[in-house]
């Protein structure tokens, strides 16, 4: 059913310690193909923030490997691009809205001056945000400055975007409406995602696979297929029957350790073959 | 002095209100008063200096007509002029050096770190303490008034510049950084930027020093210029011109702090439209 | 934790300061400086011995008695002042334009106008660094008052807290803040200040010492208070600092946390 699509971003093995000399990452191997939603789920601390910047490049792991397209990342990949969860402090200030989605643009010297504009004019457009252009970040509300922070990054036509938390600094009607920005985007640019959350029901509804991450040191407990119908919209998707299930299960794997999971993944199993069973047999 | 306390320090620092006076509703009732207090202020002087007849205490007229005499004739050129193009190079070594090094220093962590105690010293100290060295070793020219007055201006400039710089937001940096912007890249067009505010708060205090420091070395080493010409007027006696000196002062002093908050709202609109709307 | 306490000791910073004080010495041995700036060992020689037979600890003595008193007195008279305008309107009113037509007038100006008054004494320095310190103060207080939470207020009224009463127990304290941060401007320029007028037109303290150095010819002493009067500016800070977190102990930054 799931079209084997390729993988493009390879984590094998990774771990992180802080300087501190906390073991925050344990051991986390993720695989992530072209053009699918992937979220990653786990309590708060569970080093989410870390493994995602471990994985752009902004922090070295301390062993492990990320790998673009089969080369390992060094340092920050252009193909890859991070959306800090607080807006506020990474946009800047002193630009405008366009000035900001620019910024970025400003030094690659293989796109004419005109060709940069009409990217940054289509990715405010794209974003909603074409009013707007030539105001300061902090005249606008949190959900249009998160906005200004998409288009900033899409502008920059990013193979990945990484999306630490992203709405978790907006109010829940907003957090609806970027949620589903997010998915257009993904389709209109054909942008593979990988978001971070500490919502479950954000993760499963944006998704095509949740990643649930165990308290640290993090490992990854649970790989679960979403798969439900695209496109998604908030009010059907999430009264869908499989959707309640998938993120009761999800619910139940949060805070507990990987063998705890395994084992009572076992036990759901088993149990609900012996369902399936007594039902054909009956 | 840990780091962080440091850097809230600086941050009031830079919060610190550029005009003078907060903005209130402007009442005709308010505008009145004050003109008022100034006029009977004035009256009052005049009253005591008619009555007392002292030497020392010239009626305001008198006071008038001596600064329109002066000043409006070849003595502004040949005492006002010197001293602001003395004050205005000083200040300019002062700025470049100040913000270039501080800047840098604010930066990188490291040179942060190995220059502070030395700057914590030297900002501490009166810079009006080196006028007798810089007169000894290079005489009473404009030489060492400029230099002297970019010794003074330079230590606010340098050290708000670097306390600016350090504080950058961390996700501005990071920002850079998934970007690809390199280390250059990223001093000049996120360091600096965001670091204005603070450069901008230094750089008033170093324009403050500069004025004072220009007054104090033509009181003691010079033959020409506005603190000389004042200080020659009381030693002299000729009280009237002592006045009009000091009105002089006082009249450049705010022509200065105007121009320099116009300039400052001009190029940092952003920065005040952004704490007023945090406020 | 306990080695981020060690780290505090800037063990680079020193270390750097030490380099460039043998860098000097070892440049001045060789002449390869001026005559006219002695090596660092011969000032700090002459140091020990100013402060150790007097001739520059009376010194001292005679600059902090004419700073700590005109200090006093721009502390006592600004905030008093700032707060009354602050709450006033038409306190405010009344004395604004005085306020930014005397404010720009730098302090050392009025030193002509000082001993045309009081003469070469004590009091005329005191009366010029009463002066300086004055305006960043009031200006201080006036915002601090300005910033007050109006609802602190609010709740002294309801408990029949009004008038003067609230001023002492409630806008003093909330403007705080503000007006120890002017406190400490204003202590940093009033050191400038009496060393200054000490300079040009006194009769004691280390700025006249420096002066009366210079003129004799004997440059080691001179340097030497030169040195001084940089370490009393940086121990005056350091100590005002610490007076600053104490006064206003609830505020994040005197607790050194981050805001």
């Amino acid at each position: 059913m799931i079209v084997e699509r390729e993988v493009i971003l390879e984590v094998e093995a990774l771990q992180k310690r802080y300087a501190n000399g906390t073991l925050a990452i344990q051991e986390i191997s993720i695989d992530i193909r072209k053009g699918e939603f992937a979220s990653i789920v786990g309590p708060s601390g569970a080093g989410k923030t870390t493994l995602l910047k471990t994985i752009c490049a902004l922090l070295a792991p301390t062993s492990g490997k990320v790998s673009l397209h089969g080369t390992v990342i060094e340092s920050p990949p252009p193909e890859m691009i991070l959306v800090f969860q607080d807006y506020a402090r990474s946009l800047f200030p002193w630009l405008t809205v366009i000035g900001n989605v620019i910024f970025p643009l400003k030094k690659r010297s293989d796109i004419s001056k005109t060709e940069k504009e009409s990217l940054c004019r289509e990715a405010i457009k794209a974003v909603g945000l074409e009013r707007f252009t030539n105001y300061y970040p902090w005249q606008l509300s949190g959900g249009m400055q998160q906005r200004v922070a998409l288009a900033r990054a899409i502008a920059f036509r990013p193979e990945i975007l990484l999306l630490d938390e992203p709405f978790a600094s907006v109010d829940a009607l907003t957090r609806a409406d970027l949620e589903d920005l997010t998915l257009q985007l993904r389709s209109d640019f054909n942008i593979t995602m990988l978001l971070v959350t500490h919502d479950i029901d954000e993760s499963v509804y944006l998704s095509d696979r949740v990643f649930v991450l165990s308290p640290p040191p993090s490992v990854v407990v649970a790989e679960v297929q979403v798969p439900l119908s695209q496109p998604r919209e908030q009010v059907r998707t999430r009264s869908d029957a499989k959707f309640i299930e998938l993120r009761n299960r999800i619910h139940g794997m949060i805070g507990k350790p990987k063998e705890q999971v395994l084992a009572e993944d076992e036990a759901h199993a088993l149990g609900t073959a012996a369902l399936e069973f007594n039902k054909t047999t009956s | 002095m840990s780091i962080s306390t440091r850097a809230m320090a600086a941050q009031r620092q830079a919060d610190l209100p550029a005009a003078s006076i907060p903005q209130s509703q402007r009442t005709v009732k308010g505008t009145v008063l004050s003109i008022a207090t100034v006029v009977i202020a004035l009256l009052a002087w005049e009253v005591i200096a008619r009555l007392k007849h002292s030497v020392y205490v010239p009626s305001v007229t008198q006071i008038a007509i001596t600064f329109w005499h002066e000043w409006f004739s070849a003595t502004f050129r040949d005492q006002a002029v010197p001293s602001l193009y003395r004050m205005f190079f000083g200040y300019i070594i002062a700025a470049v050096c100040g913000v270039t090094v501080g800047v840098i220093v604010g930066y990188y962590r490291f040179m942060f770190r190995l220059l502070d105690p030395v700057l914590q010293y030297w900002r501490a100290t009166p810079a009006t303490a080196i006028i007798p060295v810089g007169i000894l070793l290079i005489g009473i020219g404009d030489e060492m008034k400029i230099l002297v007055i970019a010794f003074g201006a330079v230590w606010p400039i340098l050290i708000n510049s670097a306390d600016g710089a350090r504080l950058v937001p961390r996700e501005r940096l990071e920002t850079a950084r998934v970007f690809g912007l390199t280390s250059f890249e990223t001093l000049r067009r996120v360091v600096v930027p965001s670091a204005m505010p603070q450069i901008a708060a230094g750089m008033r205090t170093g324009l403050a020093i500069a004025f004072i420091l220009i007054v104090v070395s033509e009181m003691i080493g010079s033959t020409n210029g506005i603190g000389y010409y004042v200080l020659q007027a009381q030693r002299t006696f000729a009280i009237p011109e002592m006045y009009g000196g000091v009105i002089l002062l006082a009249i450049l002093g705010f022509t200065l702090n105007t121009v320099f908050v116009f300039v400052e709202s001009k190029v940092l609109g952003w920065h005040y439209g952004q704490s007023a709307r945090t406020r | 934790m306990a080695r981020q306490k060690l780290l505090r000791v800037n063990v680079p910073g020193i270390a750097f300061v030490i380099g460039c004080i043998v860098v000097f010495e070892i440049t001045a041995r060789l002449g390869w400086l001026t005559s006219y700036v002695p090596p660092p060992s011969i000032i700090f020689v002459a140091l020990g011995q100013g402060l150790i037979n007097g001739e520059i600890s009376s010194q001292i003595g005679a600059t902090l008695h004419a700073y700590f008193i005109g200090l006093a007195l721009a502390t006592c008279l600004a905030v008093t002042l700032g707060i009354l305008m602050g709450t006033y309107q038409p306190v405010q009113d009344a004395f604004k334009m005085v306020v930014e037509f005397m404010r720009p007038v730098p302090s050392v100006a009025m030193i002509p106008l000082a001993i045309l008054f009081l003469g070469l004494g004590v009091q005329m320095r005191v009366a010029v660094i009463t002066y300086a310190a004055f305006w960043p103060l009031l200006i201080s207080t006036l915002y601090g008052v300005r910033g007050i939470d109006p609802q602190a207020l609010d709740v002294a009224r309801n408990f029949g807290i009004t008038g003067a009463e609230a001023l002492w127990r409630v806008t003093l304290p909330s403007a705080l803040t503000g007006i120890m941060t002017g406190f400490r401007v204003s202590a940093t320029i009033a050191l400038v200040v009496t060393v200054t007028t000490e300079l040009i037109a006194g009769n004691s303290g280390i700025g006249f010492y420096i002066s009366q150095m210079e003129q004799a010819n004997r440059l080691p002493p001179m340097y030497a208070a030169i040195i001084l009067t940089g370490i009393l500016g940086f121990l005056l800070n350091a100590m005002f600092f610490q007076l600053d977190r104490r006064i206003v102990f609830w505020t994040p930054a005197a607790q050194d946390k981050p805001a």
